[in-house]
């Protein structure tokens, strides 16, 4: 026996040898060979931010390797201080991206174990919604994940249970059945597990995988899933209402992390949606007075309930809690529901006035902005609702849907839109506001009114996340400018740091293209739009980077409309034909499903040496949650700068906010806005170091400092004054250099020593001096 | 206008016509039969009349009375062409060959001497056209072969070693690569350029019409990306309900070819331009009305197709565009800010969906035309297309699968390894006791196999009987302290083992040696992979193939291994007497250096001999009754089994024998030589060796001889011995003469 693991162990050196780091004292972890040194220097910032118990915003270029950093780091720290840290929550954005962290982890207690020769107490675990988890063979087959939702819950829910104990023909769930009676008191073996671990152990133990996970939360060491579960209170409070105090919360890819707390609180309601919820208003009163005549034991019963204030019983089953609070969880009040609303017939009544008080307001013919106070009085003056039992809506629907024993939750969507639209409304008082346009779009002239209540301030959602753990990082490939986060989200970091790529050789070509053969600047200037020299030029760009890149190109626009225009322009001066020649064109469309087959044919011409371009939108899909790693993109091209629709009132809102409650310059938010989306775009072409690509900023105005500056920093550095205000035969003659240069074979030995640390260099004082010398900290 | 229509519409027909030829000619390369160029009557070879045919790809003669060609080469062979001068009176065409054969027709057409040129003059004006064509395929093929070559180190040696030393043909060589040349002669299948409408320009002719040029190569490439264009025009033209002209103007009028236009306005657009029409002919009107069904149905089909493809893809791809949608992320909430500025028309957006659906055809005829070509291959057999088909499918889902994987990000940092050691596939023996003994040798094949496969059952019991009286007999061994202090003394470094060497064999054999030992052995491997091909021997020319590559092997025995092995016998030899090295461990070592081979070198032999022997007693062919009773290989087998004959300690009388004779004769004769052997008791090649070193000793002088070599001059040896020298001093003398 001994021989054998004497032998094991050989075998195992001889066939990689992996890392550990010494970080100011902390043993870390490292299962591959090498180390970057950006991610050393990643280390290190880290590890002060979390010793200094603060937040941290980290910016790292996109392939270097951010998460496994930020894993081993971690993981590392979680296991030598246990008493100042206890979870890990890794907040990600797509599911693959969700799986590519459990891989990462995977592979690192893989390598703990193999080093420390025992097995690691750790549980490390993905969570994702039930569209993703269900392994019930009906349920399962849904597509859409409201569906799925309600799906289940019409099979797992506590009254629906307790009559299929009495009545055979009502199905349940076996899986949750038998969960329900084992699981609860099961502990899981320690382990790493991602979506489809857990599906397998549910199929094997026969137990509903998601609930299964839920309960797994609250006892793993590490939790991977999307921002929505933390920054989306209407989630939030079911999933993550038990993280403690102690726990890091890392947000990753988090560019855009603003957006997302806004989204969460904002609310959207148009005509059709009214109607619907009219539709359901009266479906709900057949069911009360359906019930009325036949167990009116029930309803008094509620009432009872509502009467002593108990706002939701504690031993209430989870399975039940789809709908919740759509406001955060210390604005709830805490006070009984008030008389008025208490019986079900009188809520009723009251959201029927309340729809009806809806109905007149979205009968506009011009456009009304409005703050929340100001809304309040209306309502009040006019259909004398007040503002109180406004706020106990959402809680009171919640209720009563409950009581009624509902089936098909989904189908009550709207009404639960509306009653959390007023909840929030009558909750907060700044920081929103009610735009409502009669036309849709601001040029169709279809009359379609449109009420937006929107979100201002994204440091609402996410300021109880700030308050309540110690540390919350937030990193991304393209956080700058740094300082802007803080701002706008309203916290204060201990630790912010950006860090460049280390390189051996230039393997980014960042150019600024400003001017066409012919002089003429270019430019996606709002006012020079329909300019056709400035769309001729554009379209000369494009022709010259086909001939002389190889495999895949890919050019953004501003967006859709812009897009559009330029491509008609093309075609009819026959650049697209020139395109054509030498390679297939594809482009990008609002249409999701035409937009993913474009994407796999132009994968498929790149993947045959066909070549090709893709065409598309920088605020689109493609520019988020695509990589264009190696030949799928060996050149971007960002045609205009990607500033937002500027004459959106939604957006003047904010701006007007932001400029009298952050002291941020209009200018200053949307040249910030516009330069994140760019630079994300951009940043889609080099995944790694041995990956290569060009990219292009097409667009004079890029030129000027307040830009230049906020493009990142890995790219900035390589953005030196000769690549800067080109013409496109400049440009040309630059590319053609570089391709000859970047096509040389890459060794590794190359790169040892220099992007590329193994174990003995970070020994080395004169190393480690350089890498901290990079490191450039604000 | 109507006049310049139809002008447009008879070029139309006429490039039609030539798609027709061309597809047809295609049409018949595909089918066996081969098209006969040109076939000139009246041609004598060697004095026979007969017919000159030129095909395709090669020309034969044949004489009148028979009906085969008795002479034939392909075009490929011929090297040049010459023609007799023009003051001869005989007209003569002399071919000749890249192996040097010549061969001469005379042209004999009895009409007139004129003739008998014209003759000529076609046959050679065709062989012009043809040859280079030819010529550049052979040049691609050495270029392959080069290429092979240069790319690959072993096959390069193997060539060096058995082409360019004239143990093996270079035909026979380069069958195996065969595959190899083949698979990389298939031309690489053109696509269809991107901007394929765009070069169709439209141009205005003098009287304001609009004229299209099509050439042939566009109309193919039309076909080859819409599938349903080609679908339609078989179903209306071939039949013969619309003419081609016809057929391309509405096609170019169709938005099929416009991309920009709106189909609803396009539509009447067609319309219109067909009531136009309809003024004319009345027959037109029915056409026309048709060709817009037509042009309705692919809009529907690419529709269709679209969407099942879009499904496909979506399965893979959308997961990776779509971040997690969230419950509430859904209807209703969020800022939902829809692009607002969508202004501009349909039209736009229809150009960018046409865009999409062009490229992705483009892309599906590059793809397709794969599929169709393994298809056809199979269409004799209908089934095994159908499996085909099949296997393409599941190729094609794997290659989705891929492909949802490209975009995913990726959850290794494949730079941030060490690059990581191939690994080596390792030999894994069942019966590792089959490869290290040889089969008993028997003549008889199927007694060889009945020894070879013992029953299980037989040996099972067998071992039952041996096993049932067999006890422990511990009283002779060694107790363990014993037996681990002998081994101790038996590892390196202990007591018994002084004289060996630390050094490893692979030290002590020279790189070169080595380095050859292992080109030999690759060839051999070569060879003998040749020889063994050839089993079953079904047909005579596989007998016949049997017979060369022996004969080969008889070559390769003669020409490298035995020079081998007298080179090293004189060589490295001499030089390990530094070493003290066991006799037996040298031998070993020059036979394999790369040690993990020797055994089934050792193996490859003796399975060769059992099998010519087998092949004796079944096909008794002649070439077996000439197989050496040692061939190459026993080598080998003796030098494992006997290492004593190789490497020999001569004792000093022997040595003092030999000074003796050196010193009267230090040049002996064949004939002396084997005297010598024969008396000392040694091989003949030894002798002579000896004989060689003792020389280059003398010659250097005494002094650096050594020791040995004084000790022998001082030996007195015995009288019989003396009498014994004297003996061979006087038989040695009388071979003199001989």
């Amino acid at each position: 026996m001994h021989f054998r693991d004497s032998l094991g162990s050989i075998y195992d050196i001889s066939f990689s040898v992996k890392m550990k780091l010494n970080i100011d004292g902390l043993i870390v972890y490292m299962p591959y060979d090498y180390i970057y040194p950006e991610q050393y220097s990643y280390m290190h910032e880290l590890k002060r931010g979390l010793d200094a118990k603060g937040h941290c915003v980290l910016e790292m270029p996109s392939g270097t390797g951010k998460t496994i950093t930020l894993l081993s780091l971690i993981i590392a720290y979680l296991k030598h201080y246990p008493q100042n840290y206890t979870k890990l929550v890794y907040c990600s954005r797509t599911v693959p991206e969700i799986e590519k962290v459990m891989s990462e982890m995977k592979r690192l207690i893989k390598y703990y174990e193999k080093e420390t020769n025992e097995e690691q107490k750790f549980i490390g675990i993905a969570m994702s919604s039930r569209k993703n988890l269900c392994i019930h063979p009906e349920v399962s087959q849904f597509r859409l994940g409201k569906e799925v939702d309600s799906k289940c819950m019409n099979l797992t829910a506590s009254y629906v249970r307790e009559q299929a104990k009495h009545d055979r023909s009502i199905k349940t769930c076996s899986y949750y059945e038998q969960y329900d009676q084992q699981g609860r008191e099961f502990l899981m073996p320690y382990g790493v597990y991602n979506l489809d671990d857990m599906k397998q152990y549910g199929k094997l133990k026969h137990w509903c995988p998601y609930f299964l996970t839920r309960y797994i939360l609250t006892h793993a060491n590490v939790i991977v899933y999307s921002y929505h579960y933390l920054l989306d209170p209407k989630i939030a409070e079911i999933i993550s209402k038990e993280l403690p105090k102690t726990s890091i919360i890392v947000f990753d890819e988090a560019h855009n992390i603003d957006n997302v707390c806004i989204d969460s609180m904002s609310i959207t309601l148009t005509r059709r949606l009214l109607e619907r919820c009219q539709q359901n208003v009266e479906h709900l009163k057949v069911i009360v007075d359906d019930l009325k005549q036949t167990d009116v034991n029930r309803l008094k019963s509620e009432y009872e309930k509502l009467v002593n204030g108990l706002r939701e019983q504690q031993q209430q089953r989870e399975t039940d809690v789809i709908l919740t609070n759509p406001v955060l969880p210390d604005h709830v009040l805490q006070e009984s529901i008030p008389g008025n609303i208490r019986l079900a017939e009188h809520f009723l009544v009251f959201v029927k006035r309340f729809l009806e008080y809806m109905k007149t307001r979205l009968n506009v013919q011009h456009i009304v902005k409005e703050s929340p106070p100001s809304f309040l009085k209306d309502l009040q003056v006019r259909v004398c609702i007040e503002r109180k039992p406004l706020r106990f809506c959402s809680e009171r629907l919640r209720s009563l849907l409950r009581t009624m024993e509902i089936r098909d939750i989904h189908q009550y969507q709207p009404l639960v839109l509306l009653c959390n639209f007023a909840t929030i409304i009558s909750t907060y008082t700044k920081g929103f506001t009610l735009i409502i346009e009669p036309f849709g779009d601001s040029k169709s002239t279809v009359y379609n009114p449109v009420l937006h209540f929107t979100c201002l301030d994204s440091s609402i959602a996410i300021k109880p996340i700030f308050q309540r753990f110690q540390s919350v990082i937030i990193t991304s490939g393209t956080l700058s400018p740094l300082d802007m986060y803080p701002k706008i989200l309203d916290f204060h970091p201990v630790i912010m740091a950006t860090f460049t790529m280390t390189l051996t050789r230039p393997c980014i070509l960042p150019m600024i293209v400003s001017r066409g053969n012919d002089q003429i600047a270019i430019t996606s200037k709002f006012e020079q739009r329909e300019d056709q020299s400035v769309i001729r030029n554009y379209g000369i760009l494009l022709i010259e980077m086909c001939t002389h890149v190889p495999d895949g190109i890919v050019c953004f626009f501003t967006s859709y409309s812009y897009m559009e225009q330029i491509v008609a322009t093309w075609y009819e001066l026959k650049i697209i034909e020139q395109v054509q020649k030498y390679k297939l064109l594809f482009i990008e469309t609002q249409d999701s499903i035409e937009t993913s087959l474009a994407l796999y044919n132009y994968q498929k011409a790149c993947d045959n040496g066909r070549g090709a371009v893709l065409l598309s939108v920088a605020r689109g899909k493609v520019s988020e949650g695509v990589d264009f790693d190696n030949h799928l993109g060996r050149c971007v091209i960002m045609f205009g700068i990607p500033y937002v629709y500027t004459q959106s009132r939604i957006l003047q809102a904010r701006l007007d906010y932001l400029r009298e409650n952050f002291h941020i310059r209009e200018n200053d938010f949307l040249t910030f806005d516009a330069l994140r989306h760019a630079s994300q775009c951009v940043g889609r072409v080099l995944r790694g170091k041995s990956d290569y690509g060009i990219m292009i900023f097409a667009d004079k105005r890029f030129l000027r400092s307040d830009k230049r500056l906020k493009i990142p920093k890995w790219i900035q550095e390589y953005l030196h004054d000769g690549l800067c205000n080109l013409s496109i035969e400049e440009c040309v003659q630059i590319v053609k250099k570089w391709l000859k240069d970047m096509a040389q074979p890459l060794k590794q030995e190359d790169q040892l020593g220099i992007s590329l640390l193994a174990e003995e260099h970070l020994q080395s004082h004169d190393v480690i001096k350089k890498i901290e010398e990079r490191c450039i900290q604000i | 206008m109507v006049n310049s229509q139809r002008r447009i519409l008879d070029v139309l027909l006429y490039l039609n016509k030539a798609v027709f030829i061309y597809t047809s000619l295609l049409l018949s390369k595909m089918t066996d039969e081969e098209d006969v160029r040109l076939k000139v009557s009246h041609v004598r070879s060697k004095k026979v009349e007969g017919t000159l045919f030129m095909m395709g790809d090669r020309m034969g003669w044949m004489p009148n009375n028979k009906d085969v060609f008795t002479i034939c080469f392909d075009y490929a062979d011929i090297k040049v062409q010459r023609t007799s001068s023009e003051l001869k009176s005989k007209m003569r065409l002399q071919i000749i060959l890249y192996d040097d054969t010549m061969t001469t027709f005379h042209f004999s057409n009895p009409a007139s001497a004129d003739q008998q040129r014209k003759d000529r003059e076609m046959v050679k004006d065709l062989l012009q056209t043809l040859l280079p064509e030819f010529q550049l395929k052979m040049n691609q093929q050495l270029g392959i072969k080069s290429k092979i070559l240069d790319d690959n180190k072993a096959i390069l040696q193997l060539y060096k070693d058995l082409v360019m030393s004239g143990i093996m043909s270079a035909d026979d060589f380069w069958k195996k690569y065969i595959e190899k040349l083949t698979e990389n002669n298939k031309p690489q299948s053109t696509g269809v350029s991107g901007a394929l409408f765009s070069t169709i320009r439209p141009e205005s002719n003098e009287k304001g019409g609009v004229k299209y040029t099509l050439t042939t190569d566009m109309i193919l490439s039309i076909f080859r990306a819409y599938p349903s264009v080609k679908e339609k025009y078989d179903q209306n033209v071939t039949v013969g309900r619309l003419t081609e002209a016809e057929f391309w103007r509405t096609f170019f009028q169709s938005q099929y070819f416009a991309m920009d236009r709106v189909p609803t306005s396009n539509s009447r657009d067609l319309f219109t331009d067909c009531t136009r029409i309809d003024d004319e002919s009345r027959e037109y009107n029915v056409d026309c009305l048709l060709v817009m069904e037509v042009y309705k149905f692919f809009l529907i089909y690419a529709i269709v197709e679209l969407s099942i493809e879009a499904e496909k893809a979506s399965k893979r791809t959308m997961g990776v565009i779509a971040p997690e949608t969230n419950e509430t992320s859904e209807m209703g909430y969020g800022v939902n800010e829809t692009e607002r500025a969508s202004s501009s028309t349909s039209a736009a957006k229809q150009l960018i969906k046409r865009f999409n659906f062009h490229s992705t055809m483009i892309l599906k005829s590059n793809l397709g035309d794969e599929n169709i070509v393994t298809t056809t291959e199979n269409n004799d057999n209908s089934t095994s297309t159908a499996q085909k088909k099949d296997v393409e499918t599941i190729n094609d889902d794997d290659d989705d699968e891929n492909s949802a994987k490209r975009f995913k990000p990726d959850d290794d940092f494949e730079e941030l390894r060490s690059e990581q050691k191939e690994e080596v596939e390792t030999l894994k023996l069942i019966n590792p006791e089959r490869y290290l003994r040889a089969p008993p040798p028997t003549n008889n094949g199927r007694a060889q196999k009945n020894i070879l496969n013992p029953t299980p059952i037989a040996s099972v019991n067998n071992l039952k009987l041996q096993m049932a009286d067999w006890t422990a007999n511990t009283e002779l061994n060694l107790n363990s302290q014993l037996a681990l202090k002998v081994m101790t003394e038996l590892s390196p470094g202990g007591a018994l083992m002084h004289g060996t060497s630390s050094q490893t064999l692979s030290q002590i054999v020279p790189q070169a040696i080595q380095e050859e030992m292992q080109n030999i052995y690759t060839s051999l491997r070569e060879l003998l992979r040749h020889f063994w091909s050839c089993f079953p021997p079904s047909t005579p020319q596989i007998e016949e193939k049997i017979r060369r590559v022996h004969e080969t092997l008889e070559r390769f025995r003669t020409t490298k291994v035995v020079p081998f092995k007298e080179k090293v016998l004189t060589d490295t030899l001499a030089d390990f007497h530094f070493f003290n090295v066991n006799d037996s461990n040298v031998d070993w070592s020059l036979h394999s250096p790369p040690q993990r081979q020797s055994p089934s070198m050792n193996t490859a032999y003796p399975f060769y001999d059992s099998s010519m022997n087998t092949l004796t007693s079944t096909t008794s062919l002649p070439i077996i009754r000439c197989l050496p009773t040692s061939s190459p290989l026993t080598i080998y087998q003796r030098t494992s089994s006997s290492s004593k004959s190789i490497r020999l300690q001569y004792t000093s009388s022997q040595r003092h024998t030999l000074t003796e004779i050196f010193n009267r004769t230090p040049y002996p004769n064949s004939a002396q030589n084997d005297i010598i052997a024969k008396r000392i008791g040694v091989k003949r090649e030894q002798i002579r060796i000896w004989f060689q070193n003792h020389r280059r000793l003398v010659s250097k002088g005494i002094k650096q001889s050594k020791k040995s070599e004084k000790m022998a001059l001082n030996y007195l040896p015995s009288s019989s011995e003396q009498q014994k020298l004297d003996e061979i001093l006087i038989e040695i003398e009388n071979e003199k003469s001989c």
